[in-house]
């Protein structure tokens, strides 16, 4: 198959696609995610004046995601490119713009959110951080054993709460995007209806929170 | 005051707090009736058992989680969830009561003590059973007890194995959170069955837990339980696992026979770490907060039931 993208069913002009609007929004965005890691991991190379990385250098692994970026994003450009098609025929449909902007502004806001959480968690665990560092550095090890558990103890909880942080945000990140999806979803209902009918074929189950 | 009557006024503190009086009323009546309906040779265990004096905190997390995320009244399914998670719960205690020797617990004499080990065993696997039967083609349900079962047998195994070490916080709160946590986790689940109030449920969990072995160094007598029993066999609760930093005190904790100035002097330790515990618990209520306001649909019944709990430790 020499286009991997061209499955997904963009590339019938004047056939309608429900899905095609919000998969090109989504395509773009992680698009300009992954570019916009690309350039982080440039930023950090650039000021820790690294050369060849090793495979567990984690500015390697940064590097080597922002390679599989620039490959991907040609790719990207023209899924987004062909789903627009479709999106310019789902809007005679139903006008879907203001859900994916919402589902763009939510994606945004979690990746913003998630950053300042770690910032947060580093923040209030700078001081044992800072410790443990000064202490490797000059070759020496804390004299008091309390004080090298209770710097155990803090450790970890860093650590479990930089997973816990990742792992919360990616549900709340799931739960926001569902609600737009439930919104999408009462859009294409009241737009395909039949005009008195009396239940629609998915009732939704749960109230979406406001 | 008896600790089955502060217990039972906690209780209708608790149930009057979140509102589910006649959910509570339907849940006695329906595990009265389960008890008389019981073969008549375990009729007797059983109901000792199950007589009053429980907080029914279990069955109320499943109701508040329940009304966090669909309004209106409580459906059938939830009320079976409920009556099935109380015999589950009743199962763990009977074991706990066994492992740890307890001869009494919500100052009554204990099953294995009023009836011996072998009609407390049988009766145990008795009620997992019926439980089961009570939940019928509820699948769903009986995936999540099956996990419970497994978790909670999983965790009472880690607990005795990591007895008397020198381990840290973050080890309790794995132990806890496997413990209490998980039983609290599926409630979780079970009330609100789209798994997004599980990690809500684990946190809970984890804060009652903690509350418990706070309020056991108290000798809060509310929560049902002393702390001899885990100073005694080196459990690892949060003021010991916060006692035992220092190397002196954790020395005499990892004793294989401690004597009775030992066990005086790790009680001693283990009050002189309420402080720095109520701190930690703090956090955790905090953080179940923050858990029922990003994922409840109405996080108000979910935030009445994290005070109650955050009060257990404080009586």
């Amino acid at each position: 198959m020499s286009d991997p993208g061209g499955g997904l069913g963009a590339d019938r002009p004047g056939q309608s696609d429900p899905a095609a609007g919000l998969v090109a929004a989504l395509a773009s965005l992680v698009g300009q995610g992954l570019a916009a890691w690309g350039t982080a991991a440039e930023t950090l190379f650039s000021a820790a004046g690294r050369g060849p990385q090793t495979p567990q250098d984690p500015l390697g692994t940064i590097a080597d995601m922002a390679a599989v970026a620039g490959t991907a994003l040609p790719g990207l450009a023209r899924l987004a490119g062909r789903a627009e098609e479709g999106q310019a025929a789902f809007a005679q449909v139903a006008d879907l713009s203001p859900a994916i902007a919402q589902a763009c502004m939510v994606a945004a806001a979690s990746a913003l959110r998630y950053g300042r959480t770690i910032a947060e968690i580093m923040g209030r665990h700078q001081a044992g951080l800072l410790q443990a560092a000064m202490e490797r550095g000059a070759g020496e090890t804390a004299a008091d054993p309390s004080a090298q558990r209770a710097l155990a103890d803090d450790l970890r909880a860093y650590l479990r709460e930089i997973g816990d942080a990742a792992a919360q945000e990616a549900r709340r990140l799931q739960h926001e995007l569902e609600m737009v999806g439930e919104s999408i979803a009462v859009v294409i209902d009241e737009a395909t209806s039949p005009p008195h009918a009396s239940s629609r074929p998915h009732p939704r189950r749960h109230q979406v929170k406001e | 005051m008896t600790d089955a009557a502060e217990a039972g006024t906690d209780v209708a503190g608790v149930i009057d707090a979140l509102g589910f009086a006649d959910e509570m009323a339907q849940l006695r009546t329906r595990i009265a009736d389960w008890v008389a309906r019981c073969d008549p040779e375990m009729r007797e265990a059983l109901a000792w058992q199950f007589a009053s004096g429980a907080k029914y905190f279990r069955p109320l997390t499943i109701f508040a989680c329940h009304r966090a995320v669909i309004p209106g009244p409580i459906p059938a399914t939830v009320m079976t969830a409920a009556l099935v998670v109380e015999f589950f719960h009743n199962v763990s205690l009977i074991i706990d009561d066994i492992v740890d020797r307890s001869p009494t617990r919500r100052g009554r004499a204990t099953l294995h003590t009023r009836f011996g080990e072998l009609t407390a065993l049988m009766a145990s696997g008795y009620i997992v059973a019926d439980g089961y039967v009570q939940l019928g083609g509820d699948l769903q349900a009986i995936a999540l007890f099956s996990e419970l079962l497994k978790r909670l047998g999983v965790a009472e195994c880690m607990q005795w194995r990591l007895r008397r070490q020198m381990l840290g916080v973050e080890d309790w709160r794995r132990i806890a959170g496997e413990d209490t946590g998980s039983m609290f986790e599926i409630c979780a689940c079970l009330g609100d069955r789209s798994l997004r109030l599980r990690r809500f449920g684990g946190l809970l969990g984890l804060l009652y837990h903690g509350c418990d072995d706070v309020g056991d160094v108290r000798g809060a007598a509310a929560l049902g339980g002393g702390g001899e029993e885990d100073v005694r066999d080196g459990i690892l609760t949060l003021p010991a696992s916060l006692a035992i930093r220092d190397p002196a005190i954790g020395a005499i904790f990892c004793k294989p026979d401690p004597t009775d100035d030992d066990l005086a002097t790790l009680a001693r330790a283990f009050a002189a770490q309420l402080p720095e515990a109520e701190a930690y618990l703090d956090r955790i209520e905090e953080e179940a907060r923050a858990e029922a306001r990003l994922f409840a649909v109405d996080p108000q019944p979910l935030l009445a039931l994290v005070s109650q709990t955050r009060q257990l430790s404080r009586r």
